[in-house]
């Protein structure tokens, strides 16, 4: 794992993004610690607190004049995230989802070089997330390296860069690549299908209209229904090939989505594309760059 | 100005505001300045201050009643103002992770503990110089009163700092704290008994005390001085050294 962040992170520079354990997350960050020698470096840690005195201004003021920057800086960075509502408020009021909002902020003033962030995604609404995500993508093509760690792999798959997942102490490569695509497009045809999950000890059947998406993790397939995850002993080109015939499109080698629960496709780098859904959770779902095309064409999309 | 002093500068800034609106912290300044005030007023309610008031009172009980005052008001001023205040202060920042935050932002941990030793100091010299004001001594004593002052407080905020950084919360701190703050305060119970006063007078700040002692009596010579400065000098170089051996390591288990 150390070997994995010095190799690509520092000195191949190409971000990564690790679905894995919290020792692993803390090892990977000893690791990028050790190895940034003199680039800027910005940490966002889950367990960052403190500063409970400060209003949300005078914090990023602070870390402003840390970072060398003029006091604008810290207006700046209040507006890009969506904090100037929040600006007199205390650190120590502000949500969860704030907080995380507020450490992006005094991380872009640091315009850094290599960015470790613990859940970076975790307690963001959709809104806040495409901040993030937006910001991530801007810090990617201006030559950012991102290190970022925690759960889910679909997270970690949303972000610019390579994703990993961890198996038995080991972290394996998210497969990304494109497959081609089997036939051409699918008539709609009605058929009666119904998809096996477990649910505790009882086997559900369910409607595919009512599944948000399925999502491949750690070699276990799940459904999506209502915000919940069921696992399925269905494979994934299994259901990939009973689902398309019902709206769902495999967007990613480790997704297939319910086409119909999409609410928009977001765009925040030439080769990042990211579903949100309308489901429970208002889920995001990365969609690779070739599937998009695809994606327009069977579905008529300008 | 250099990168160094810039962060220096906000450093200091930000531990002067956050202390500035911790009432635990405002409390530590402000009970020693109390404390001069009722003391001052308490002797003077007694036979003791009633002599005082008269000119014929002796120089000797004077004197004697404005030693009691500003020892006090010194022994208190660093042992709640610098050890007090650098203890929990940096305990706090401990427990809520706000070192490892700055640490993570490109600050070094020789900026964050200078910042906070420059601010101690600055808080304790301010408190002493308000003890000062409120204990009616003469000004001829005012330079030689805060000169002892910033003496006696170094060591006493090496050895806070080792403190709060070994502090695992502020709970832990309240443990660490009491052995300084007694230390600090130890000359205040120097005049209860002659076998306290030759024990103290080796404490971190039993030279000050008795600099301060002769400077109230008109008795300061170099010689007589020698004693309770190398007693000082002896404590700032052994606290030195115990910061300067275990610093590094308690912050980067932090």
């Amino acid at each position: 794992m150390e070997a994995l962040v010095e190799r690509e992170a520092v000195q191949g520079g190409r971000s990564l993004h690790l679905e894995c354990s919290r020792e692993c997350g803390r090892r990977a960050r000893r690791a990028l610690q050790q190895a940034q020698g003199a680039r800027r470096a910005a940490y966002f840690l889950e367990e960052d607190g403190g500063f409970d005195r400060d209003t949300v201004r005078s914090y990023l003021r602070f870390f402003a004049r840390l970072a060398q920057m003029p006091p604008a800086e810290g207006e700046r960075a209040l507006d890009h995230f969506g904090l100037r509502d929040h600006s007199r408020t205390l650190v120590s009021r502000l949500s969860a989802e704030q907080k995380a909002l507020l450490a992006f902020a005094r991380m872009s003033l640091f315009s850094p070089e290599l960015c470790f962030c613990e859940r970076p995604l975790a307690d963001l609404s959709p809104e806040s997330r495409s901040l993030v995500l937006a910001w991530i993508a801007e810090r990617f093509e201006a030559g950012t390296v991102f290190v970022t760690v925690g759960q889910p792999l679909r997270e970690a798959l949303l972000m610019p860069g390579s994703a990993y997942w961890e198996e038995e102490g080991r972290l394996l490569p998210a497969q990304v690549e494109e497959e081609e695509p089997d036939d051409g497009p699918v008539p709609d045809e009605v058929r009666v299908c119904k998809i096996a999950v477990r649910a505790g000890t009882a086997t559900l059947l369910l409607d595919p209209r009512e599944i948000d998406f399925i999502e491949s993790a750690n070699r276990v397939n799940y459904a999506s229904v209502r915000g919940e995850l069921y696992p399925t002993a269905l494979s994934m080109d299994q259901l990939d090939e009973q689902l398309s015939r019902f709206g769902f499109f495999r967007c990613h080698r480790s997704f297939i989505v319910n086409v119909q629960k999409v609410l928009r496709v977001e765009r925040f780098t030439r080769n990042t594309f990211n579903l949100v859904l309308s489901d429970a959770n208002r889920s995001s779902l990365p969609l690779s760059k070739g599937r998009a095309e695809e994606m327009r064409e069977r579905f008529g999309w300008k | 100005m250099s990168p160094f002093l810039r962060k220096l500068g906000a450093l200091l800034g930000k531990d002067a505001a956050d202390l500035a609106k911790n009432p635990t912290m405002v409390l530590c300044v402000a009970l020693p300045v109390g404390f001069a005030l009722f003391y001052r007023f308490f002797l003077g309610d007694m036979d003791l201050g009633s002599a005082l008031r008269d000119e014929s009172a002796t120089p000797v009980v004077a004197s004697a009643v404005t030693y009691v005052v500003l020892s006090m008001g010194l022994c208190m001023s660093i042992g709640m103002g610098a050890s007090m205040s650098l203890v929990y202060g940096i305990a706090e920042e401990k427990e809520k992770h706000t070192l490892r935050t700055l640490m993570l932002a490109n600050v070094t941990a020789n900026q964050i503990v200078l910042a906070k030793g420059i601010l101690a100091l600055l808080v304790t010299v301010a408190t002493e110089i308000l003890c000062f004001l409120v204990s009616g001594a003469p000004f001829s004593l005012f330079l030689p009163y805060v000169g002892f002052g910033i003496l006696g407080a170094i060591a006493i905020i090496l050895l806070s700092l080792v403190a709060g950084l070994a502090s695992r919360d502020q709970m832990t701190a309240g443990l660490y704290s009491v052995p300084i703050l007694l230390l600090a305060l130890a000359p205040i119970f120097g005049s209860y008994s002659s076998d306290i006063s030759n024990v103290v007078r080796f404490a971190p700040t039993g030279g000050m005390d008795a600099l301060l002692h002769m400077a109230v009596n008109g008795t300061l010579t170099t010689a007589g001085a020698m004693v309770p400065l190398a007693t000082t000098v002896v404590w700032i170089a052994l606290s030195a050294l115990c910061f300067s051996l275990l610093y590094k390591r308690l912050l980067r288990d932090n």
